[in-house]
């Protein structure tokens, strides 16, 4: 058996590795206090709405990517998660699609049309995308 | 009989089984919460006003449990590194130090909840109400739920650690990516419901 043992293999031979990581961990949590800390500083801004929505989405998703970078270890995870979250991605994206489709029925906002094609046309690029993705990963036989 | 690849990798997909399970629940978790934020975002949309977030809730108590979660979200990290080390003492601070800190949190949410409850804010007043105790009320049993798993491993659960250390220290990294996601969901939560 050619498998290798993941935790074991870090645990015996990597101790530097991990004492690495953990300096990454310690960067990241001060990162994600000062942006909590800019969050609730901006929303005493006065900002307009939208401008309001934009800068607090465009935080949060800084925050999500960290914790899902780096402690959730994505940045370095095998590709086989990557291809499940392509195509959750999708998945998301066709119910986002039907969802503005069902607007569309009761206000007949051509807005509405628009975002549910673009989301039906996303995801039907992530659904390709993902199986060549998958075709040209290796590991997957 | 013994679960498969609980320890080694499968080599067709280059991870341990659990590895994949915890990440195939997640992703089923991401479509749990997509479906319910997406209705918030419909609704608000489709709403002739809507009140911001911060003349209802209070800020400061959620900006708390925000630090609240994020720490905990390291001390979870820093468990599962204490035990790539080797050191089992450790383990048991941080996690212990995890299950505490979640603790806190619900104890804060309790207060939060209480305060509308006793202004007479119910879910059924309004359509934001509705949204925030349906998000928020989610996301708390799944905090409960983490912290159940997360007891398990820092109690019996930590047995393992003596008979085979590297399926316990995997139990704990994915017990450790629910943890994370509950987190990532509160970074969402509280500026979309408490700022905009």
């Amino acid at each position: 058996m050619t498998s290798d043992h993941s935790a074991a293999s870090v645990m015996g031979d990597h101790a530097a590795d991990i004492d690495r990581h953990v300096r990454v961990y310690v960067i990241v949590f001060v990162a994600l206090m000062a942006l909590t800390l800019v969050t609730v500083a901006v929303s005493y801004l006065d900002l307009s709405t939208p401008m309001a929505i934009a800068v607090a989405l465009f935080v949060a998703t800084i925050k999500g990517s960290l914790v899902a970078c780096y402690f959730m270890h994505l940045i370095s995870e095998k590709k086989l998660i990557y291809a499940v979250l392509i195509f959750l991605s999708a998945a998301l994206a066709v119910l986002f699609g039907v969802w503005c489709l069902d607007h569309y029925q009761r206000d007949a906002r051509l807005a509405s049309l628009i975002a549910a094609g673009t989301s039906f046309a996303v995801s039907l690029g992530l659904v390709v995308y993902d199986s060549w993705f998958l075709r040209r990963t290796r590991i997957l036989r | 009989m013994d679960i498969p690849y609980t320890v080694e990798v499968r080599r067709d997909t280059g991870l341990t089984n659990g590895k994949i399970g915890i990440w195939l629940f997640l992703a089923s978790e991401v479509m749990l919460f997509g479906a319910l934020f997406a209705s918030y975002i419909l609704i608000r949309v489709g709403a002739p006003n809507w009140p911001k977030g911060d003349t209802i809730l209070n800020v400061p108590m959620a900006t708390f449990n925000t630090i609240v979660l994020i720490t905990s979200s390291i001390t979870m990290v820093m468990a599962w590194a204490s035990l790539m080390r080797n050191r089992f003492g450790t383990f048991r601070i941080y996690m212990g130090a995890t299950i505490l800190l979640g603790f806190v949190f619900l104890v804060v949410k309790y207060f939060e909840y209480s305060a509308k409850l006793h202004h007479g804010l119910y879910p059924s007043t309004n359509n934001f109400l509705a949204i925030y105790f349906t998000l928020t009320g989610l996301h708390m049993l799944h905090v409960i739920g983490g912290m159940a798993v997360n007891a398990y491993l820092w109690g019996f659960g930590s047995k393992l650690w003596k008979t085979n250390p590297v399926w316990f220290t995997n139990r704990v990294e994915n017990s450790g990516l629910f943890w994370h996601f509950v987190d990532l969901v509160w970074i969402f939560l509280f500026p979309t419901l408490y700022l905009l």
